[in-house]
């Protein structure tokens, strides 16, 4: 009777099995069909084509359609004290007082034209007249001296120089006074995204975070928080160019998977490629990618903390041990990035303006030199260190560092615990030097063309990360010549010294390597500007579609 | 019955009090900075000093509780850092999204679940049982996400039927909304349908074993009859607690759902209020949802009465 209910069990497990494969394979077995689009616009098999950015200089330019990009979430605020927002998703609708071609030559905007006194420390910028917002109001003077001293009052006036006063003198003139000479003076101004103020003042800025009135050739049509945001072409536009595209619409699709398979089903018409999964699997369907310009990547890079002078890594030997000769930085950004990841010796990434290939000195770990550096420090047999780093936010892909960093460094005998932090923990406590004296941690820093900023913001003596180490009074003297520099020229060389001691010689900071952004365009989607221009996004009007 | 309400209501204030402190407390001792949470990193000290004083920091945990509870009980939740908006505006938008998700995927995965349960009970060992059970083991196994990412796979990349995400409601645009809730809806009532089979089945059993069934049968009654009048009328009493379960589940059980198909519902309100400490949020939609799964527990409760006398609410 037993056996009878074991067969009869047996018999009907492999039945259920059987079934439940064939229900497998019958919704595995695909077949191509049509499809319909958000937009619309296409419907046929796009995934069997290469997609890609497939501009051909003088190729016919079609009005219409739509551009469908792809956000994982809408951060910040849609308001002048979060320019960062208006950079990623804003610059069909919000224009900028320049904007600077790839190289590096800053044109006129909505700044017409300006004047730099370098006695005075002041930039006078002539604002173009006849411009109007998207209501109807118009732009001048009163809106650029808002804007800018929203930024200045809001404690984030370092991303606008600090300046000592913003003045509109008359309707089409604001005079930006400085208390110091810098190069950076148009980096700073021409890049910020105009807002009006009277907008702000007759609707307040509940409406204003939530409802983009801009100057810019499209005007925005629907924002639904963690949805979507679409805007259509703004026909009063001033400019006398038409953009092509009617319309442009981000989407919100917070899992990176979803995204690509979104784009994979011709959904959306751009893709940032998320990680390197991404990346290969798209390369594999056949699709190519596009740098997003050199200036557009991530260096993540590894600080010794050497406030505990006693601690090991406050010798220059150990710290010359262990990121020149412990560590095989190549291999490592190969082995956790693939094609996306790319290790360079200096700070920042290839394609700065002062960077030359001089920089690049390693030729691969030296395990046996790295062992007698330490010993010559004084430590023979090793020593434990902490290493820590970010759980998630910019941080993400810090744990393989991590893990990575800890194996190599055991090569030399230095013990590594890998401590995990929450992000802000990290970025507002541990890289500001508030909590650990000595060990090592991972940061991250997006580098764009102002790299005197990002390094004023980040590494110099005054810099977020000062807190975290002490300075040799070599380094602030090479240092203090950035800031002294009166051309471009001599202050990329000055760049480059500082840089040369800090990285290589000081070894006070070492990249771990740089990721590139890719991305991929469908093959009916068209901008002819592969480089994102200066912080002003893409150019609206370097972007259509085909006929559709 | 008055009584027993009163006190199941006293019962209700005092978790939802506790629930207020406990969030209040677990999300004061995150290692997050608040302040720059609300203003960015990028903030110089002295706008870092009016940003702590404004949010009350330099307070006492205890003081910045019943502060912020007397804010609570006028409907005040107060400003969501995120979307610099009020909290009750910001949620009262997402979720009717996740009741329409929930609720819709309940009105599949119940009848359905329980039509399977009733079948793989009265059918016992033999190879409709089989199959039905094994494919609720399994779906009850896998979790939602990954059988999000395979539907995803088959559906929109391999036979390109359906979009990958989004969502509209159906008075907007019928054909977009079907066509954008299948998906999710489908990843949601598998699971429902698999649990409540599971459930309906071993209730059925047990109710088939008993012994007025055995009465029933020796006295010759049709075995239709049996089912519905003594099986399944007893046999369904412990699917009501599940479904109290799953009202309970109305505000967060989507979390992962909404996420995988950028759904704008309270699940991933909830998900990007925890990532962007935004603290505000964060705590009104956990005492919403403490709120919910009181008062589904409530009407569970009075649920077993309606279906069995037998059960007193004294």
């Amino acid at each position: 009777m037993k056996n009878t209910n074991f067969r009869h069990f047996l018999k009907h497990c492999v039945l259920g099995i059987t079934i439940f494969a064939l229900v497998l394979a019958f919704a595995g077995c695909g077949q191509k069909g049509s499809v319909s689009t958000p937009s619309g616009t296409h419907t046929d098999s796009k995934i069997s084509g290469t997609g890609s950015a497939n501009y051909v200089e003088g190729a016919e330019r079609t009005k219409g359609g739509e551009v469908v990009n792809v956000v994982t979430a809408f951060n910040g605020f849609f308001a002048p004290k979060s320019q960062t927002t208006a950079m990623d998703v804003c610059w069909p609708a919000l224009e900028t007082l320049g904007y600077q071609t790839a190289d590096g030559v800053w044109k006129p905007k909505l700044a017409e034209s300006w004047e730099i006194d370098s006695d005075k420390f002041t930039v006078t910028l002539h604002i173009r007249k006849g411009v109007k917002f998207h209501n109807g109001d118009t732009f001048d003077a009163k809106d650029v001296e808002w804007t800018l001293s929203v930024r200045n009052t809001y404690g984030t006036a370092s991303n606008i120089g600090s300046p000592v006063s913003i003045k509109a003198t008359d309707d089409y003139t604001v005079v930006v006074t400085y208390k110091s000479f810098s190069l950076d003076y148009l980096n700073w101004l021409l890049p910020q995204f105009m807002y009006s103020k009277d907008t702000f003042d007759e609707k307040g800025e509940n409406w204003v975070i939530n409802n983009i009135v801009g100057t810019g050739p499209y005007k925005m049509k629907e924002y639904i928080p963690d949805d979507h945001l679409t805007y259509v072409r703004a026909d009063s536009y001033w400019g006398d160019k038409t953009a092509y595209v009617d319309t442009f619409t981000w989407r919100v699709i917070p899992d990176t998977t979803a995204q690509v398979a979104a784009f994979m089903n011709g959904e959306i018409s751009r893709l940032s490629a998320p990680n390197a999964t991404a990346l290969k699997l798209l390369e594999s369907k056949g699709y190519k990618g596009v740098e997003a310009g050199a200036l557009a990547g991530m260096q993540f890079y590894i600080m010794p903390i050497t406030l505990d002078t006693t601690s090991p890594l406050s010798k220059k030997e150990v710290r010359q041990a262990i990121y020149t000769y412990g560590i095989d930085w190549d291999a490592m950004a190969s082995s956790l990035g693939g094609g996306t990841y790319y290790h360079t010796d200096a700070y920042g990434v290839t394609g700065n303006p002062y960077y030359t290939k001089d920089l690049e000195f390693t030729n691969g770990p030296d395990y046996a030199k790295a062992k007698k550096l330490l010993a010559d420090a004084g430590y023979p047999n090793g020593f434990s260190t902490k290493l820590y780093y970010g759980t998630g936010g910019q941080f993400v892909g810090s744990d393989a560092i991590a893990t990575y960093a800890q194996a190599e460094l055991a090569k030399i005998g230095v013990t590594v615990e890998c401590v995990p932090l929450d992000p802000t923990v990290l970025q507002n406590d541990y890289m500001k030097g508030k909590v650990a004296k000595s060990g090592m941690l991972i940061g991250g820093t997006y580098f764009t063309p102002l790299q005197t900023q990002r390094l004023n913001q980040m590494h110099s003596p005054n810099g977020t990360m000062s807190g975290v180490m002490t300075y040799s009074d070599k380094l602030l003297e090479l240092f203090n010549k950035i800031g002294a520099a009166k051309t471009q020229e001599d202050q990329n060389k000055a760049l480059r010294d500082f840089v040369v001691q800090y990285v290589q010689v000081d070894s006070n900071y070492w990249p771990v390597y740089n990721s590139r952004t890719v991305e991929f365009y469908q093959k009916w989607t068209h901008y002819s500007g592969n480089a994102r221009i200066g912080n002003a996004g893409f150019d609206p009007f370097e972007i259509w579609v085909d006929k559709h | 019955m008055t009584r027993y309400l009163l006190n199941r209501l006293g019962q209700t204030i005092l978790i939802m009090i506790l629930v207020s402190f406990l969030t209040f407390f677990l999300v004061s001792i995150m290692p997050r900075d608040p302040v720059y949470a609300l203003y960015g990193s990028t903030i110089d000290q002295e706008q870092y000093e009016i940003g702590y004083k404004e949010l009350n920091l330099d307070k006492p945990i205890i003081q910045r509780y019943f502060i912020w509870a007397n804010k609570a009980l006028h409907g005040d939740f107060g400003i969501s850092y995120k979307y610099s908006t009020p909290v009750t505006k910001v949620i009262s938008d997402k979720i009717g999204v996740t009741l329409y998700l929930s609720i819709f995927s309940m009105i599949i995965s119940m009848p359905i679940g329980i039509l399977l349960g009733i079948i793989t009970a009265v059918k016992r060992g033999k190879w409709q049982d089989t199959v039905l059970t094994l494919l609720a083991n399994i779906t009850a196994s896998i979790p939602s996400f990954v059988i999000a990412v395979v539907l995803m796979w088959v559906f929109v990349i391999k036979l390109k039927l359906l979009p990958t995400s989004g969502f509209t409601l159906p008075w907007v645009d019928f054909g977009k909304s079907m066509k954008q809730g299948v998906l999710p809806l489908v990843c949601l009532s598998l699971v429902g349908i698999a649990g409540t089979c599971r459930q309906t089945r071993s209730s059925m059993l047990e109710a088939i074993r008993q012994d007025y069934v055995r009465t029933a049968r020796s006295k010759g009654l049709k075995e239709g009859f049996i089912i519905y009048k003594h099986v399944m009328r007893n046999g369904l009493v412990p699917i009501i607690t599940l479904i109290g379960g799953s009202l309970g589940n109305l505000i967060a059980g989507s979390a992962f759902i909404e996420n995988v198909f950028g759904i704008p519902g309270m699940g991933n309100l909830l998900v990007n209020s925890v990532n962007n400490v935004d603290i505000p949020v964060m705590q009104a939609s956990v005492m919403l949802t403490a709120l919910v799964v009181s008062v589904a527990y409530l009407v569970t409760d009075f649920l077993y009465v309606a279906v069995d006398p037998r059960i007193s609410l004294r």
